[in-house]
């Protein structure tokens, strides 16, 4: 994205690319690469918020291939959208489990609370 | 005296653990390199200090970090399993996909296409003798359209069942192996690192070919239960399943000649076809059960191409049987055109055929009526092609429309199998990378691991919401 004005399917592939980085990047998570993606998908969303200005034109009319981009870009979104979601049940399955080795179940069948487990911790 | 020998017992049992904890830590310098392998760490803890009930305090190994490797294992296992599903079935489903075309230019579709652009000419000339050869020859292609598939659909089932005997076979192969590492593990091997990553690359191998819950024993061994309820190993026990293709006897079978469903049988007999739903088993299970059958028949299924079949060939023997050839006198009845085994509604695409006895000659275009109509048994036929009544349709859908819809969901089902693939792929990678990265990590370390991955990850989530919701908005655009 030199000094010119970039056509609106150029956004997307943009926009697409950026997202296939953050995809490998979600594949193995970690705080530093997630930190990493965030940049990337800042600028991301950067591409479609001049996309969305230059679709808002009244002259514009979306090719068959920029239709096609959108739901790329789409598909891409929710794959990564689902694969952060995957190791964060991950981290919330094994905090809950270990509440529940450390500080055992209330009542209810639940994981221990927190104080429970900050004295399991302290125990230990 | 008394606190001289707590004093010695509790300094003791110290180096003990710490002992141990160098060994841990000997075992991963030298597993560094060794695939699969997860770093151990000794977790030393305080233990309870009370003299005067003979709580003697010190350290002992503790038991979270290894509940944690555990979990992370069996997080693994759980995307190995749906990795394996979706792979076979995706697999199976690019098989059986090129017998469904969707464009209409080949296959069952162009042969209807044809046979009714057949019965189009003829009924313009209802007495020409080339056009009544044309019929005839678009028919015969017709049925072997059918038959193609048919074949087609054959062969993927017997692709099918020659795979679920190997992966049984593997299944056990790999059950086996779990037995022998539960003896080892009982005859002294309890704290042998090398062991534990031999059983747990079992186990994850195993997870590839079929669900399976594992539980830890105390004495160190594994049991192994396929769907979470039926055993596998269990100890020093093998318990080896079968795959079998014999009819049982309940319920009983609707369809004759036709094959009968997968099963897979625990070794005392029980049926646990029901339990295996993931990992490539699982998969092939889906495929031969659940995608073939419905699709081309088994015992229990008239299968979609068979209802196709026997609906086209009934209709338009229908038709011309019910019309004349000549007006006589006595007017000569026709005959039908189409013949197919009638004693299994499960085998009408494979045994569909011309009939012996029709020929160009004696093809009924007369409709005697009232009103008579010269072509009107040809003219009836041409309309297959766009019904307007019930009875030339298969709920509600032309022949071309219903083959079209059975094209549609193959296709369909095998686009969300290779999207789920994929994704899985994704996911066993990651549960792959986070086993290894919580390997060895302290829990103060791994407390602040978690904290910073939630931040980054909520960072990440809202982000990907705010792009989501925009991208939503340049596809409504273009809706």
């Amino acid at each position: 994205m030199s000094g010119e004005i970039a056509m609106p399917v150029e956004h997307l592939v943009e926009a697409q690319q950026l997202l296939q980085k953050v995809q490998a990047l979600a594949a193995a998570p970690s705080p530093a690469r997630l930190e990493k993606s965030q940049s990337l998908l800042e600028e991301a969303l950067r591409q479609m918020q001049l996309l969305r200005t230059q679709t808002s034109e009244p002259d514009f009319q979306p090719t068959p291939a920029f239709a096609a981009a959108a739901q790329t870009l789409q598909r891409q979104l929710q794959h990564t959208q689902r694969l952060l979601e995957q190791a964060n049940l991950f981290f919330e399955g094994w905090v809950r489990l270990k509440a529940s080795l450390i500080g055992g179940y209330d009542a209810h069948g639940n994981p221990a609370p927190a104080e429970e487990i900050r004295r399991g911790l302290a125990e230990a | 005296m008394s606190n001289l020998l707590t004093s010695l017992i509790s300094t003791a049992q110290a180096l003990g653990v710490f002992e141990r904890a160098l060994e841990v830590s000997q075992n991963n310098v030298a597993n560094v390199s060794t695939p699969g392998y997860a770093a151990q760490r000794m977790l030393l803890h305080a233990a309870e200090f009370d003299p005067s009930t003979g709580l003697i305090g010190g350290v002992q190994a503790g038991e979270i970090e290894t509940a944690r490797n555990l979990y992370a294992e069996q997080n693994v296992r759980r995307q190995c399993e749906s990795l394996g599903y979706y792979t076979e079935l995706a697999h199976s489903l690019a098989a059986v996909e090129s017998y469904f075309d969707v464009t209409g230019q080949q296959g069952i579709p162009a042969a209807l296409s044809n046979l009714f652009q057949a019965f189009s000419a003829w009924s313009v000339e209802p007495g020409s003798l080339p056009a009544r050869e044309q019929v005839m020859q678009r028919a015969g292609e017709l049925a072997d359209a059918f038959h193609q598939v048919a074949e087609g659909m054959a062969r993927a089932a017997t692709d099918a069942d020659r795979q679920l005997r190997q992966t049984v076979d593997k299944i056990n192969q790999i059950g086996q192996q779990l037995y022998e590492y539960n003896v080892a593990r009982r005859s002294g091997g309890m704290d042998d690192a090398g062991l534990d990553t031999k059983i747990h690359a079992a186990l994850e191998e195993l997870s590839e070919l079929v669900n399976i819950s594992v539980l830890h024993q105390t004495d160190g061994s594994v049991t192994v239960l396929i769907g979470g309820q039926s055993p596998l190993v269990i100890g020093a026990s093998l318990y080896r399943i079968s795959v079998q293709f014999d009819l049982p006897a309940d319920p009983p079978p609707i369809y004759a000649a036709a094959p009968a469903p997968a099963r897979i049988v625990a070794s005392e007999g029980r049926d646990i076809t029901s339990l295996v739903n993931q990992g490539s088993l699982g998969g092939l299970l889906e495929m031969r059960n659940q995608v073939l059958a419905p699709l081309a028949g088994d015992a229990y299924h008239a299968g979609d191409l068979n209802l196709l079949a026997k609906a086209v060939a009934d209709r338009i023997n229908e038709l011309l049987t019910n019309g004349w050839v000549s007006e006589g006198p006595p007017p000569a009845s026709g005959v039908p055109l189409f013949t197919y085994n009638p004693a299994s509604d499960a085998v009408v695409a494979q045994t569909l055929a011309l009939n012996p006895a029709a020929n160009a000659q004696n093809l009924a275009a007369i409709s005697p009526g009232p009103p008579y109509v010269g072509n009107g048994v040809a003219l009836q036929l041409a309309e297959l092609a766009e019904p307007r009544r019930q009875q030339d349709m298969i709920n509600g859908y032309s022949y071309a429309a219903f083959f079209g819809r059975l094209a549609g969901s193959v296709g369909s089902r095998l686009a969300d199998a290779e999207a789920y693939r994929a994704f899985r792929a994704d996911t066993t990678a990651q549960a792959r990378e986070l086993r290894q990265q919580l390997s060895g990590v302290s829990l103060d370390q791994e407390a602040i691991l978690i904290l910073q991955f939630q931040r980054a990850y909520q960072a990440n989530a809202k982000m990907l919401s705010l792009l989501g919701e925009l991208t939503e908005a340049v596809l409504g655009m273009i809706r």
